[in-house]
């Protein structure tokens, strides 16, 4: 088979995700519908947040002003997806890796628990079940099907709702088309938001809308510690000076420089 | 004969041989294999998608259903609702509503033991309606019919409706909507002479003013403001609009606000007279509504009493902004002021409306472009009959019962929960009412202290009408139908209503079961001819038949954009609202400063809905600053936390007039230092192990305050904040 | 004397080896390869319908995908609800005994037969049949061999352990070796949800 095959599929895929921190409202209707689409547990008590379990999470950062002069955002932080993962280069059982299509995937049966890549990964995007995982009674009916839950004692992470591409992907074949349309493959968290302020879409396609509003906004586009190296593939907006730097622990100058660089 | 050696040699062997053989591979795999320790997973079938409209809250977002095989397992946002372009967190937590087998009442329900025990006893429908009919039968018989008490709390204007006729058929006027706006009803009515529907075009405003009201969580209808937000913020640096909020505490409306004036608590009305002061006596008010006497007289009595100069201490805003803002509004082409504080589920004052809509009627700004819209429901118009009273304030009514000043016999709670809203005087109000009937589909708090609870279906499982969204501009009609079918032993609350009017022989009430008179409706707009059905912002012409129209209203809606006429009959600047509340412009409360030098008040979270239990999605989401263990923080500056020698995260006493609670201190720059905020939504005895008994019932303590003009709600209350 | 033991220590050492050997190399093999599967690790099934693709395709002349085709969403059907079994069978099309009993206890009370799936994957796999047979365009007989021409249903063989069936299923190995030959993708989420 070989080349004639795989010209039937367009390779020229990477996905990215542009959170607009201007637009998000901290609503948190994103991380329910993530919580309800990918099957996570709840436990009775979740108020010790370093033992909830969510693949996605909201945080609430403030310009550290007294008040009145306080200013608040609210910064939606799934896993990052770097091109490269730290995470991965960590994990002694080969549990994880990052595709071809920029998504760092995960075998979670195969994961045996030693946390290296939760420590690894400067996001905290990875989470550790620490019990077995237990629902609402009654509401295992609501599974969604195309997400496997995981055991206690495996790692796991946002996937940028993966199965979601599987589908898409059978669709666009069964359809005969070689690859996918924008929007057509998106994440629950970017379906949910009720102001649209997370885009998502193949960064490679020059006319996707993710392609098309990181040209736009250049100037106010940053990624979260972008000076690691890690490269990661979600994106941020905001157009306030004073986000940046309370979110990315960047020095001041540091903060110019990027500026500049930009504009 | 098996010497030492041979025997090792043959346990050599043997395990040389076994190492050529499958065996431990296969017992290494297969002990794999075995030992994961997989987890419930769902079960496949066949994907089917179909529509519904969210009934968690009066917003009325239009939904796509996900379904596998007969499972229900997600919702989005209908691309061709009008209404909402995603969905808000509690939409998104309806299938863990719908299968919360905790929370869900699997059959009718009769009390055995004492009230608010738990014992029940599971009773087949025909008993529970035989039970129901007779007692309503009974107090019928003896002609004390005013004894029944209805608490509705229904999101559909068709079910409220048909509870309305049934009390007027029944002989009844105890008719109460726990989420009505009894202020503002009044002061509606009394300024324009008008009762119906009022509306906000916030999509063509440009100037927002809002006093309190958390536009973002869950005022008026959240999904479309969300989508809103959108749209006026759609490039960040250049808005289609200026959000001004006011309010004591940065919530995150006043966060994401264009500007956040942080003011005193219950002073938005002197903060409204504050502002139209600059306006009269700068005299850039738009001649559209003045020039009569009650505008003189409106005029004198502001520009006498409400200097923003003598308002800088009351309201805690200071003089430059009240100029500044003033002259914004005044100067913007479409401006705005909204009123309804928080979610707006608690009733605004009456003054305080009027002191706001002053605001909107001195620029001119009603029933026209990006201004306030009044206008008839379609409901009303095609159903004149269920329109006609003004709504009264039940908390008080409640409390006379309480006080024995009211005769209530029979109290009928539909999908409402009374005894969380108002925690005490409902509790003392049961001691006078011998039953209480409760309709809802979840073990809720009322449903805990009732004689008989009958479970309703969910919102996915049962036909619904949806009408006007809550502040939405121009009327909506829209159907429900069910995507699933129901596992637990439930009843449409309306085919219950019209089966036991039946029996009771009731007049006017000629249905035989919910879904007639949901076509019934459909066939009366129909034949209207109004308006139009909106597929995403397309309007299409409506259908040749009804049947086709209802058919149609499953998956988009009926809409008539053109219902606000630009003419209103007349506006009074100052009728007799206004020379009451002008007495004493602020909420009373109860205390002295000196034992209670704090105010307390509500804070809302969108992720906290309050009559509705929180579903567990939400309560793991909340953060650890408003929920703590089982303990509720309360937001202060911190400073208010260090002069009462508290530190961030520590639990303290919190007091007011009406008692006391454990609380934790969750220090913040993002509140007005004295006051203290008390989330709403928490403390519930009801529902299940993920939300009874966490936190307190912030209603337990909060005042229910009363303006001048008689109208009560939940304000603010004093408080204190002691170290233990 | 001294020659004499060491021959004999030598013979009787290898022959304990041996014996140690070909017992443990046979019991190996016999209970724990899955060709002879026998208890205690393996156990056998008898499909609930002796279903015949022969009789099916052959003699009915059906094509695979009258019955096991790709969805318009891409999904693949699988093995056929009762509603399609009952399109052709509400009445015996044949006079066998096995049709008559198959219509009597699954057709006619419209109950799912619980077939036995030889190529049953653990919880976390996604399988595309989409991609397999439109981009790869593999045949089925590629995975599933001649299951298609069969007149008697193959003995499901499972493990008791894993609970697993042994002969049909093509194992993750399997599955990357022919990913690796075919230079298809190999990541984890190509094939794992």
């Amino acid at each position: 088979m070989g080349h004639e095959e795989k010209e039937n599929w367009s390779h020229a895929e990477k996905y990215v995700m542009v959170i607009d921190i201007d637009k998000c409202t901290g609503c948190g209707a994103c991380v329910v519908a993530c919580s309800q689409e990918n099957n996570i547990p709840v436990r009775t008590d979740e108020t010790d947040k370093y033992m909830s379990l969510n693949w996605l999470v909201i945080y609430r950062v403030t310009n550290a002003q007294p008040f009145p002069k306080t200013k608040v955002v609210y910064v939606p932080r799934p896993c990052m997806h770097c091109d490269d993962p730290i995470c991965v280069h960590v994990c002694p059982a080969s549990a994880t890796d990052k595709d071809a299509k920029g998504i760092v995937s995960q075998i979670y049966p195969r994961c045996f628990g030693c946390r290296y890549c939760m420590a690894a990964c400067p996001y905290h995007a990875r989470v550790f079940n620490w019990y077995d995982p237990v629902y609402p009674k009654g509401t295992e009916r609501g599974f969604n099907p195309d997400v496997s839950t995981r055991m206690r004692g495996v790692v796991e992470k946002c996937s940028f709702c993966n199965h979601r591409y599987q589908h898409a992907r059978d669709k666009a074949i069964a359809e005969g088309r070689v690859c996918l349309e924008d929007g057509e493959y998106i994440p629950a968290c970017a379906e949910a938001c009720p102001t649209k302020a997370i885009y998502f879409g193949n960064i490679k396609d020059p006319n996707s809308q993710v392609s098309r509003i990181l040209r736009e906004e250049r100037p106010h586009v940053f990624r979260l510690l972008e000076k690691y190296g890690s490269e990661p593939s979600v994106y941020y907006i905001s157009r306030q000076d004073w986000v940046r730097p309370r979110l990315d622990w960047v020095l001041e100058e540091e903060h110019k420089k990027y500026k500049n660089s930009m504009k | 004969m098996l010497t030492r050696r041979g025997f090792l040699q043959f346990v050599v062997g043997g395990a040389l041989g076994a190492v050529f053989s499958p065996l431990p591979w296969r017992i290494a795999d297969e002990l794999v294999l075995f030992s994961q320790r997989w987890t419930p997973q769902g079960a496949p079938g066949d994907e089917s998608w179909c529509y519904s409209i969210c009934q968690l809250c009066p917003g009325g977002c239009g939904l796509k259903v996900r379904k596998i095989s007969e499972r229900v397992v997600q919702v989005e946002a209908n691309p061709l609702s009008p209404i909402n372009r995603g969905v808000c967190p509690l939409g998104a937590a309806s299938v863990q509503y719908l299968y919360g087998d905790k929370r869900r009442i699997k059959k009718p329900l009769k009390r055995t033991g004492k009230r608010g025990e738990g014992k029940w006893q599971e009773i087949e429908w025909a008993e529970a309606l035989n039970l129901l009919t007779s007692k309503l039968n009974d107090l019928k018989g003896s002609g004390a019919t005013e004894g029944l008490l209805c608490i509705d709390g229904s999101v559909s204007k068709v079910m409220s409706g048909l509870l309305k006729k049934f009390c007027y058929a029944y002989g009844t006027s105890n008719y109460f909507h726990v989420n009505a706006d009894v202020g503002a009803s009044i002061a509606i009515k009394e300024m324009q002479d008008f009762n119906g529907c009022v509306g906000f075009d916030l999509e063509n405003a440009d100037y927002v003013l809002s006093f309190g009201s958390q536009l973002l969580e869950g005022w008026g209808a959240p999904g479309n403001l969300q989508a809103l937000y959108n749209y006026w913020f759609e490039n960040p640096l250049k808005p289609k609009v200026k959000v001004v909020q006011i309010e004591p505490r940065m919530s995150d409306t006043a966060a994401k606000a264009s500007e956040w004036l942080p003011n005193l608590p219950g002073t938005e009305a002197l903060v409204a007279l504050g502002l139209a002061w600059v306006i009269l006596k700068e005299g850039k008010y738009n001649p559209r509504f003045t020039g009569d006497a009650d505008f003189e007289r409106f005029k004198r009595a502001v520009l006498e009493g409400f200097n923003p100069d003598k308002l800088e201490e009351k309201t805690g805003l200071c003089k430059d902004d009240f100029i500044r803002v003033a002259r914004e509004f005044c100067n913007a082409k479409h401006p705005i002021a909204v009123w309804g504080r928080g979610k707006g589920f608690n009733s605004t004052g009456a003054f305080e409306v009027l002191a706001i809509h002053s605001l909107n009627a001195l620029v001119g700004n009603i029933n026209r472009k990006g201004g306030t819209a009044f206008f008839k429901d379609v409901v009303d118009e095609v159903w004149p009959e269920i329109s006609t009273r003004q709504p009264r304030d039940l908390g008080k009514f409640i409390e006379s019962v309480g006080a024995k000043k009211v005769y209530a016999e029979i109290a009928l709670v539909c999908e409402a929960n009374p005894a969380y809203k108002y925690p005490v005087s409902f509790g003392n109000a049961l001691q006078n009412v011998p039953f209480v009937v409760t309709f809802t589909p979840f073990m809720n708090d009322t449903a805990l202290v009732s004689d008989l609870v009958l479970p309703t279906p969910f919102y996915m499982e049962k036909w619904e009408a949806i009408t006007t969204p809550r502040g939405f501009s121009y009327p909506v009609f829209g159907l429900s139908c069910p995507v699933c079918k129901s596992s637990y032993g439930v009843k449409h609350p309306g085919d219950v209503v019209l089966a036991v009017s039946k029996t009771l022989g009731l007049k006017g009430l000629p249905w035989d079961n919910y879904r007639n008179l949901l076509q019934y409706l459909v066939e009366k707009i129909w034949s209207k001819g109004k308006g139009c059905l909106l597929k995403g912002n397309k309007k299409v012409a409506l259908p040749s038949s009804p049947r086709q129209m209802w058919s149609e209203l499953t998956t988009c809606v009926w809409a008539n954009p053109e219902a606000v006429s630009g003419g209103i009959k007349k506006f009074d600047f100052a009728p007799s609202v206004f020379a009451e509340g002008i007495k004493r412009p602020v909420w009373s409360v109860e205390g002295k400063s000196e034992d209670y030098p704090f105010t307390l008040i509500p804070c809302e979270y969108l992720i906290l809905p309050q009559d509705l239990g929180a579903a567990p999605f939400l309560v793991k989401q909340l953060p650890d600053t408003v929920l703590k263990g089982s303990d509720l923080c309360v937001e202060v500056h911190p400073e208010t936390a260090s002069q009462c020698g508290v530190k961030n995260g520590e639990l303290a006493l919190l007091q007011t007039p009406l008692g006391q609670a454990r609380v934790r201190v969750f220090c913040n720059e993002c509140i007005r230092p004295g006051i203290i905020g008390i989330p709403v939504g928490l403390g519930h005895k009801g529902y299940d192990e993920y939300l009874a008994g966490k936190g307190i019932n912030a209603y337990t303590i909060l005042g229910y305050n009363e303006e001048a003009t008689g109208v009560a709600s939940y304000v603010m209350n004093k408080a204190n904040l002691v170290k233990i | 004397m001294a020659e004499h033991n060491a021959s004999q220590t030598k013979k009787g050492g290898w022959g304990s080896f041996l014996l140690g050997f070909a017992f443990m190399f046979a019991v190996g093999w016999f209970f724990f390869g899955n060709h002879f599967a026998v208890p205690p690790l393996y156990g056998k099934k008898i499909q609930p319908v002796a279903f015949s693709h022969k009789v099916h395709v052959e003699d009915a002349g059906m094509a695979c995908k009258d019955c096991h085709y790709l969805k318009a969403n891409g999904r693949w059907s699988g093995i056929p609800k009762i509603d399609k079994c009952a399109e052709c069978h509400q009445e015996p099309q044949g006079e066998t005994k096995e049709e008559a009993n198959f219509i009597k206890n699954y057709v006619k009370p419209h109950k799912e037969v619980p077939w036995l799936v030889y190529s049953r994957q653990p919880k976390n796999v996604f399988f595309s049949h989409a991609a397999h047979l439109k981009i790869a365009r593999f045949n089925c007989k590629v995975c599933h061999g001649k299951m298609g021409y069969n007149d008697t249903p193959p003995v499901y063989v499972y493990s008791r352990l894993s609970k697993y069936p042994q002969h049909t299923v093509i194992v993750m190995e399997a599955c990357m070796d022919c990913h690796k030959k075919y230079d298809a993708p190999n990541y984890c989420f190509t094939c794992h949800k």
